[in-house]
C-alpha cells in the first residue's frame, strides 16, 4: 500500500457516469474537459489525513451520485432580500446556469465588460485551466464549470454600480451538483465593487464554486459574500487571489446553513504595498461545519495583510479555521495579523482553529491570535439586571461580537442581509430584528 | 419596601469566607439610605446580592422586596419588580447602541409589568430629556453601550438608565469613585431629581463627599460585613473626620487601611 492510497478518498463511480453524460455538452475544449476531469478521478477526495483536511471528512461527498443540475423556476420574488438596491447590475445563475430573465447587466457603464462563463469559454480556454493543480475540487470545477461570470475592468476607470453575483441552487435534490467558474480582473488602476450572493432554496445542493480574482497594479476590488445554505447543503469554494503593486482587495464573508461549508482562500501579494483584508464570520449550529482555510502568500515587500474572522459555534455545530501565512525572503517589512475569535454558546459545539506563520524575510511584523471563549457572564448580568431575560441578553450579546464582521461588508444591504440571518439563527433573535 | 433580616452570604467558590454576617436593614420609600465602610466590609457584595448577581450564596437570612421574596428572583425580575443597580463598573457593550439598549431594556420592562411598550419616538423625546438632565451628551446616545465612554461618562450614563427605568429601589455602587467634582454634582444633581417620595435609594460609597450632594435621611457603618452603627448625616461627617477605625474596633476587626484623612 503507497501513502498515496491512504490520502485519497476514490470518488464514486458516479461521478464518472455523470461527467460521461455531461461531456457532449459541456461548452469548451472537450479534451480539456476530459484531461480535468481524468486529473480529479486521479487526485481522488483528500483524506482527514491529508493536514488541511484534517478535521473535515469528505467520505460522504466521495461516496454520493452526484445527480446533473436541473432547470428550476425561480422568480425575483424568491431572491426578496437578497437584491441588492441602489445602483446594482447583476447575473443570476440558477443550478449552475444563467437565468437571463433575472438577471440585468444593460447600461454597463465604459470600461466594463460582464459577460458569462459560456459566452467567453471557448475562445479564452484559460478561463477553466487549473488555478490550484493539486486540488481536486478544483479539477472536478474545471470537468463540468459551466456557470460562473467573467468581469473585466479596463485600467484607470472607477466602476459606480455594484456588482452582483447571485447563485441560486434551488430544487429537491441534496445530490446535484453545480459547479460554478468565476473570473474577475481588474486592470492598473481599476476600482471595482461587487457582491457573491449564494443561496440555496430547496433542500440542498452540492456547490462547488472556484473564483480567480485578478487585482493588477493600483486597483482595488472590494467583495461581499453571503451565503446562505440548508441543513442539506455543501458548499466549496476555493478563491484565488493576486493583488498587484499597491493594489487591495478586500472581502467579507458572512455564511449561515450548510451541513458543510467550505470557504479557501489563496491569497497572493505580488507587487509591493499591495492590501489585503479577509474577513468573515461562521455560525454553525446542529450537525453544520463550516471551514475557514487561508492562506495568505507575502511575496513582495512592504504589504500588509489582515484575517479577522470570528465564529459563534451554537449546540452542535462544528467550524474549522486555518490560516497561514507564509512570508517569502523578498518580503521584508511586511506586516501580517491574523485574528479568529470564537464563541462558544454550547457544550457540545467544536472549534478547530490553527493559525500558522512561516516566515523567510527578517524584518517584518506578523501576529496571530485565536481565542475560544464563552459569553461574558458580567455582561449578561448587566443586560439582565435593566430587565433584559437572559436569552435576549445572550442574543444581543452573541450579535454585538458578530456585528465587528458585519459592519465590514462594504454594502449596507449586505450588511443587512447578514445581520437578518445571524439573528434568524439566534435563540430570541427574532425579538431583535430592530438591529437589522 | 426593602426588608433585610439577618443577612449572611458568601462567594460560592469560596466556602471559608463569609462576606456578609448578619445583616439588617430596611428601607422605606422616599428614603435614602448612606451605607458607609471601608474596603472589603461586603459593600459590593451587598449591592450584586440585591441584584441578583450569580456567584454568591446566601447561607442565612432573608431579603423582602415590598412582600415578596427578592432573592428567589432573577436579576430580570428584580428589575421589572423595580429595583436597580447603579454599577461601580460599567460594562462595554460593543455593538450595541447605547439608546437601542435602553429602549430594549424599558420595554422589557413594561412587557413584564403588561404595560404598553413604548414606541420609538415616544422614547426619544424621553430619552433626550432626561440626557439633558444627566449631563449624558447626545452622541454618547448613539455610541455603543459605555464603549470608549470615560469614568464620568459611564457613571452618568448609570443614572440616565436610573432615569429612565424609574425605579422604585435603586442602589448606587460607588457612583462617586473616578469622578471629578463637576461630574461628581452631575450625578448627584440627577440622583436628586429621582428622589420622591415613593423611591427607596441606598447610596454605598466609601468617601462622604457624595453626601455633600445626595444628602441622607439615614447613614449606616458596615464593617466586616455587619452594620455596626446606624445614625443620621452627621454620622457620615463623624466618619469623614475620625476614619473608620473606631467602628472597626468596635466591630473586633483590625483596621485594613489608615484612617480617610490621615
Amino acid at each position: 500500500m503507497t501513502t498515496t492510497a491512504i490520502r485519497r478518498l476514490e470518488p464514486a463511480s458516479g461521478y464518472a457516469l455523470l461527467f460521461d453524460r455531461l461531456k457532449g455538452g459541456l461548452a469548451g475544449s472537450g479534451a480539456a474537459r476530459a484531461s480535468s476531469f481524468k486529473r480529479f478521478a486521479e487526485l481522488g477526495f483528500p483524506t482527514t489525513r491529508t493536514e488541511a483536511w484534517k478535521y473535515t471528512n469528505l467520505k460522504p461527498l466521495a461516496e454520493v451520485a452526484p445527480s446533473a443540475p436541473v432547470p428550476a423556476e425561480v422568480s425575483l420574488a424568491d431572491l426578496d432580500g437578497y437584491l441588492l438596491t441602489g445602483d446594482v447590475r447583476r447575473l443570476v445563475f440558477v443550478n449552475g446556469h444563467l437565468a437571463p430573465d433575472l438577471s440585468d447587466i444593460a447600461r454597463l457603464p465604459s470600461g466594463l465588460r460582464v459577460k458569462t462563463l459560456l459566452e467567453c469559454v471557448e475562445a479564452e480556454a484559460s478561463l477553466l485551466a487549473d488555478v490550484d493543480a493539486d486540488r481536486a475540487l478544483t479539477a472536478l470545477n474545471a470537468a463540468f464549470a459551466q456557470g460562473g461570470a467573467v468581469i473585466e475592468v479596463e485600467a484607470g476607470v472607477t466602476i459606480d454600480p455594484v456588482i452582483q453575483l447571485i447563485f441560486v441552487d434551488a430544487g429537491d435534490d441534496a445530490a446535484m451538483l453545480t459547479n460554478v467558474r468565476n473570473r474577475v480582473s481588474l486592470a492598473a488602476g481599476a476600482r471595482l465593487r461587487m457582491a457573491e450572493t449564494h443561496l440555496v432554496l430547496g433542500t440542498g445542493s452540492i456547490t462547488n464554486v472556484v473564483n480567480h480574482f485578478n487585482v493588477a497594479d493600483e486597483a482595488e476590488l472590494l467583495s461581499d459574500k453571503v451565503q446562505i445554505g440548508t441543513k442539506a447543503s455543501r458548499a466549496f469554494g476555493q478563491s484565488v487571489i493576486q493583488v498587484g503593486k499597491n493594489a487591495k482587495f478586500g472581502q467579507t464573508t458572512i455564511g449561515v446553513g450548510g451541513a458543510l461549508v467550505r470557504n479557501e482562500s489563496l491569497a497572493k501579494l505580488e507587487g509591493p504595498h499591495g492590501d489585503l483584508d479577509l474577513n468573515g464570520t461562521y455560525v454553525p449550529e446542529g450537525g453544520e461545519q463550516v471551514d475557514t482555510v487561508i492562506r495568505v502568500e507575502h511575496l513582495a515587500p512592504n504589504c500588509e495583510s489582515n484575517q479577522f474572522y470570528k465564529g459563534v459555534l451554537l449546540s452542535g455545530g462544528h467550524g474549522v479555521f486555518a490560516g497561514k501565512i507564509f512570508v517569502d525572503q523578498v518580503a521584508q517589512k511586511t506586516n501580517a495579523y491574523q485574528q479568529n475569535d470564537n464563541l462558544m454558546l454550547s457544550r457540545d459545539a467544536e472549534i478547530d482553529t490553527k493559525p500558522e506563520l512561516e516566515i523567510y524575510a527578517d524584518d517584518v511584523k506578523c501576529s496571530h491570535g485565536a481565542t475560544v471563549g464563552e459569553l461574558d457572564e458580567t455582561g449578561l448580568f448587566y443586560l439582565r439586571s435593566r430587565g433584559i431575560d437572559r436569552q435576549t441578553a445572550e442574543a444581543i450579546l452573541t450579535f454585538a461580537f458578530a456585528g465587528e464582521v458585519v459592519e465590514r461588508l462594504h454594502h449596507e444591504d449586505s450588511q443587512h442581509q447578514a445581520r437578518r440571518a445571524l439573528l434568524g439563527r439566534l435563540r430570541g433573535g427574532d425579538k431583535l430584528m430592530e438591529l437589522v | 419596601m426593602l426588608k433585610i433580616t439577618n443577612l449572611h452570604a458568601r462567594i460560592e467558590d469560596e466556602p471559608e469566607g463569609e462576606i456578609l454576617k448578619g445583616l439588617d436593614l430596611q428601607v422605606n420609600p422616599g428614603e435614602v439610605h448612606a451605607i458607609m465602610g471601608p474596603n472589603g466590609s461586603g459593600k459590593s457584595t451587598l449591592a450584586y446580592i440585591l441584584s441578583g448577581r450569580d456567584g454568591y450564596e446566601v447561607t442565612e437570612g432573608s431579603v423582602s422586596f415590598e412582600g415578596d421574596d427578592l432573592l428567589e428572583m432573577e436579576p430580570e425580575e428584580r428589575a421589572a419588580a423595580g429595583v436597580f443597580l447603579a454599577f461601580q463598573y460599567p460594562i462595554e457593550i460593543p455593538g450595541v447602541a447605547n439608546m437601542y439598549f435602553l429602549r430594549t431594556a424599558l420595554n422589557a420592562i413594561k412587557k413584564t409589568r403588561g404595560e404598553p411598550e413604548v414606541d420609538a419616538a415616544t422614547f426619544m423625546k424621553m430619552l433626550r430629556q432626561h440626557a439633558e438632565v444627566v449631563g449624558v451628551r447626545s452622541d454618547l446616545l448613539k455610541r455603543d453601550v459605555n464603549a470608549g465612554f470615560s469614568g464620568g461618562e459611564k457613571k452618568r450614563n448609570e443614572i440616565l438608565q436610573m432615569a429612565i427605568l424609574q425605579p422604585k429601589l435603586a442602589i448606587l455602587d460607588e457612583t462617586d469613585s473616578g469622578l471629578d467634582i463637576d461630574a461628581l454634582r452631575t450625578v448627584a444633581d440627577g440622583v436628586n431629581q429621582l428622589r420622591s417620595p415613593d423611591r427607596g435609594i441606598v447610596v454605598i460609597t466609601h468617601y462622604q463627599r457624595l453626601l455633600d450632594y445626595i444628602v441622607p435621611d439615614h447613614v449606616h457603618v458596615l464593617v466586616g460585613g455587619k452594620i455596626v452603627r446606624s445614625g443620621d448625616k452627621s454620622l457620615a461627617l463623624e466618619l469623614e473626620e475620625k476614619g473608620y477605625g473606631e467602628a472597626l474596633a468596635a466591630a473586633g476587626v483590625a483596621s485594613p487601611e489608615p484612617a480617610l484623612n490621615a
